[in-house]
């Protein structure tokens, strides 16, 4: 065969088969991409969802390369339809397909002056079909991928709400030390398993979610009481008239137990901490710094045998660093309201040099903040203890008895008809706390006024003012 | 005379002889009949195929003076026949004569009019089926069957037939079988006022110009073998096939005109006619081998005639013309159809 006639054959081979190869890539793209958009539409028309995920382009892609390259190869043109195509193309007058099949030679001059005398183009690359029909595809499975998932369930996503909110709490709760790192570790650990049973289409009881909380609160608590029973022991000893006596020691003792079991200890002032490692090291021949809190929490004060200076001191670092304990929980806003009205008004009065002591308190229904309709009106400005100058007072709840109009000053902003709600509250103590804690959870509890005062009567009655 | 080796394509020079010797037979045709250079073509073909040939025509449109001219040109025998509803077989065919020789009587095969290297079957739709019958033996196997004896035919032998589309009392179309003999079956159309000034010109009382022999028989013989050695590609007779097969209404490939109209497609025996005519065209074209343009060309006449076309058609107004030239622009010549972004 003339070398210009296999030329063009080889061109033209070339082109049928990257042609073919290109059809079968876009066909079986177009297919896979159709079913594929189909699938998750007709999935989430019968309730489910398929998240799309950037692993199927790729998927689909190599499918569709795959099956182009089987339909390049399948769809190979032989030897006689490539030269029957040029001999048409060239006008040869099918002297290209006679010469495949017979000895040729004396017809390849006319051969080749034929090609070269040819205008004709050898076929080319007209991609707009495959091109439209890729874009209408890609833009019907691109339009289903993009869609929106669908809204779970009002309670799931009240519960992944909660998860998200435990999650941060947990957070907070760890930089704060309220709580250690293992135990935000499972607790990290249970979130994200909820997490994802939630993205997966499970079902998340809403038990599940308030015991975590629970449990995060519970740890709260704790550290919250041993705090607060800490500086409740120290403010026994401040008022107590012999520092050195025996009642005055023992409540050092039990405030230097709390704060050992707080990690507190760490945070006194250096000679503090020398001198009780010393002594302990005298008392039990041990010297290790490591040891320090745990030989702290089994200290009897009495038995160091400091002088009512030193037991001063003491209490001072003590009282430091309880307070500035509180005071991170404070600025972390893990305080609870009366401690923080305590904290503020410890800090005014310290600021005034009048000493500790503690402020008055207002209505908590009307401090703004407090959610619901009586939360106060919207330019009541937040303070650093949420309470506000502002008087909210006027946008109590009034519950107005059956039958009853409503009275002519007021402005009936709106009516509405609702079920009872039930605010059922977490018992906040919990199994072991009521050995740790000071009894303060108790009263922490959102109760009904009527049940408010038949327990502060109770406490009352045994001659003791409650905890705020 | 150069020879070919047979695996090879015709020499230039071998393709070059046949072609001139189709090509004065072709110019001595064109001093008989002007302004019909399709029907000359054809002619040409035809004979150049060994084919029997078909005319169809108005009367006066010289189809008789073209297979006149055409004998003159060849220089071999003619008879012409012209067929009457009375004609009977023996009257072409020839029969036993009683003779007397030596004092004996014995039958004598007297040879018909059919014995001649070209005959002219002159309105041969007027002859009875018994008659038009009686062809057939001779235009398939060039031999006549008379009393048990097989009598052959001078070769080479040629049937040109003539018809009158019109003045159709008292004829008998010629059934299915019988077309199917012919090769070629040509309609001869009208010729336009310049053809006929050239007429008025050059024809005085409508007498034809002497005309020389062009061709021997020994000239005609070689373009015979010159026309066999053209070569038909594989592809070309893979067309052939689809295109005759194409005809049928019940193949996948069947246009719609085919589904619509056709009751019979075309016999393998098309196939061949095309295979022949395809041959003698592309030699008549100067190419040592069949094109695809050579089928298209003569799929009209070879076709045409070989398929049956139902009422439809007739109420339709739809030719057979119409319906081969919608097949073969229905089926592409090329088998693989170039993929959809090539062009």
């Amino acid at each position: 065969m003339h070398q210009a006639a296999s030329i063009e054959l080889a061109r033209l081979r070339r082109r049928v088969v990257t042609a073919r190869f290109l059809e079968g890539t876009v066909l079986a793209n177009c297919v896979l991409a159709g079913a594929a958009g189909t699938v998750v539409l007709v999935a989430r028309l019968l309730g489910s969802y398929l998240p799309p995920d950037w692993s199927w382009l790729w998927i689909g892609l190599g499918a569709a390369a795959a099956f182009g390259a089987f339909v390049a190869w399948r769809g190979c043109w032989s030897l006689e339809a490539l030269a029957a195509h040029i001999d048409r193309r060239h006008g040869l007058g099918g002297l290209l397909i006679a010469g495949l099949e017979r000895d040729a030679v004396a017809w390849n001059p006319e051969l080749a002056q034929r090609i070269e005398q040819s205008r004709a183009e050898l076929p080319s690359f007209h991609p707009q079909r495959w091109l439209v029909r890729a874009v209408v595809v890609a833009g019907f499975a691109g339009g289903i991928a993009i869609l929106p998932p669908p809204e779970t369930p009002r309670q799931q996503s009240m519960v992944r709400g909660e998860l998200e909110r435990i999650a941060e709490e947990v957070e907070l709760a760890l930089e704060a030390g309220s709580i250690d790192e293992e135990s935000a570790e499972e607790m990290r650990d249970r979130v994200g398993e909820m997490q994802r049973m939630l993205e997966e289409g499970d079902t998340v009881e809403w038990s599940d979610a308030d015991n975590l909380a629970e449990r995060l609160e519970h740890e709260e608590s704790l550290r919250l009481d041993r705090l607060e029973a800490a500086r409740a022991e120290l403010g026994e000893f401040a008022k107590a008239e012999d520092a050195a006596g025996s009642t005055a020691q023992q409540d050092l003792s039990s405030a230097m137990e709390h704060a050992a079991e707080l990690g507190l200890l760490e945070d006194l002032p250096k000679e503090l901490q020398d001198m009780l490692g010393n002594m302990q090291s005298a008392q039990d021949g041990e010297s290790s710094d490591s040891e320090l809190q745990a030989a702290a929490q089994k200290l009897d004060v009495a038995a160091l045998g400091l002088n009512a200076q030193q037991l001063q001191a003491l209490a001072k670092g003590l009282q430091n660093a309880v307070d500035g304990e509180l005071g991170k929980l404070a600025q972390l806003g893990k305080l609870p309201e009366n401690e923080l009205e305590d904290l503020d008004a410890i800090l005014q009065a310290a600021q005034d040099g009048q000493g500790f002591g503690l402020g008055g308190q207002d209505s908590e229904r009307s401090m703004p903040g407090r959610g619901g309709v009586n939360r106060g009106r919207g330019d009541a400005a937040l303070e650093y203890s949420n309470r506000s100058d502002t008087d909210t007072s006027k946008l109590d709840v009034k519950r107005l008895p059956p039958g009853v109009a409503a009275p002519r000053e007021w402005s009936i902003v709106g009516m509405r008809r609702t079920a009872p709600e039930s605010d059922a509250q977490r018992d906040n103590t919990g199994g072991s706390a009521g050995t740790a804690g000071t009894g303060k959870v108790t009263w922490r509890r959102r109760l009904a006024p009527r049940h408010r005062d038949a327990i502060r009567r109770f406490f009352s009655s045994r001659g003791k003012e409650p905890p705020k | 005379m150069s020879s070919d080796s047979a695996d090879a394509l015709l020499s230039p020079e071998r393709t070059e002889r046949g072609r001139d010797l189709l090509g004065k037979l072709r110019g001595g045709l064109g001093q008989v009949i002007f302004g019909q250079d399709e029907l000359l073509d054809l002619t040409t073909i035809a004979l150049a195929s060994r084919g029997h040939l078909l005319l169809e025509g108005l009367p006066g449109l010289g189809k008789t003076e073209l297979v006149k001219g055409l004998s003159s040109l060849l220089g071999l025998s003619f008879r012409r026949v012209q067929f009457t509803p009375d004609l009977l077989p023996s009257d072409i065919t020839g029969g036993p004569v009683l003779q007397e020789q030596d004092g004996k009587r014995e039958f004598v095969f007297q040879q018909g009019p059919l014995f001649a290297n070209l005959v002219l079957a002159d309105e041969i739709n007027r002859a009875s089926p018994k008659t038009q019958s009686a062809l057939l033996e001779a235009m398939q196997e060039r031999q006549v069957s008379v009393l048990g004896d097989r009598h052959v035919l001078p070769s080479p032998f040629f049937v040109f037939a003539t018809q009158n589309p019109i003045e159709l009392e008292g004829t008998y179309p010629l059934p299915e079988a019988q077309l199917d003999r012919f090769l070629f079956k040509v309609d001869v159309p009208s010729v336009g006022p310049d053809v006929l000034v050239t007429i008025l010109e050059n024809r005085r009382r409508g007498q034809v110009p002497e005309l020389e022999c062009v061709m021997s028989e020994e000239d005609l013989q070689e373009a015979f073998a010159i026309v066999d050695g053209v070569f038909l590609p594989k592809p070309v007779t893979q067309y052939i096939a689809r295109l005759v097969a194409a005809t049928h209404a019940t193949n996948d490939d069947a246009p719609d005109m085919v589904r619509a109209f056709v009751r019979h497609g075309a016999s393998p025996r098309a196939a061949i006619a095309l295979g022949e005519a395809s041959r003698a065209c592309a030699l008549l074209a100067g190419r040592p081998n069949v094109d695809f343009d050579d089928v298209k060309r003569v799929a009209a006449p070879a076709i045409g005639h070989r398929i049956v076309l139902d009422h439809a058609a007739r109420l339709e107004g739809v030719t057979p013309a119409q319906i081969v030239e919608d097949l073969c622009g229905a089926i592409d010549p090329l088998q693989e159809a170039l993929p959809e972004g090539l062009r």
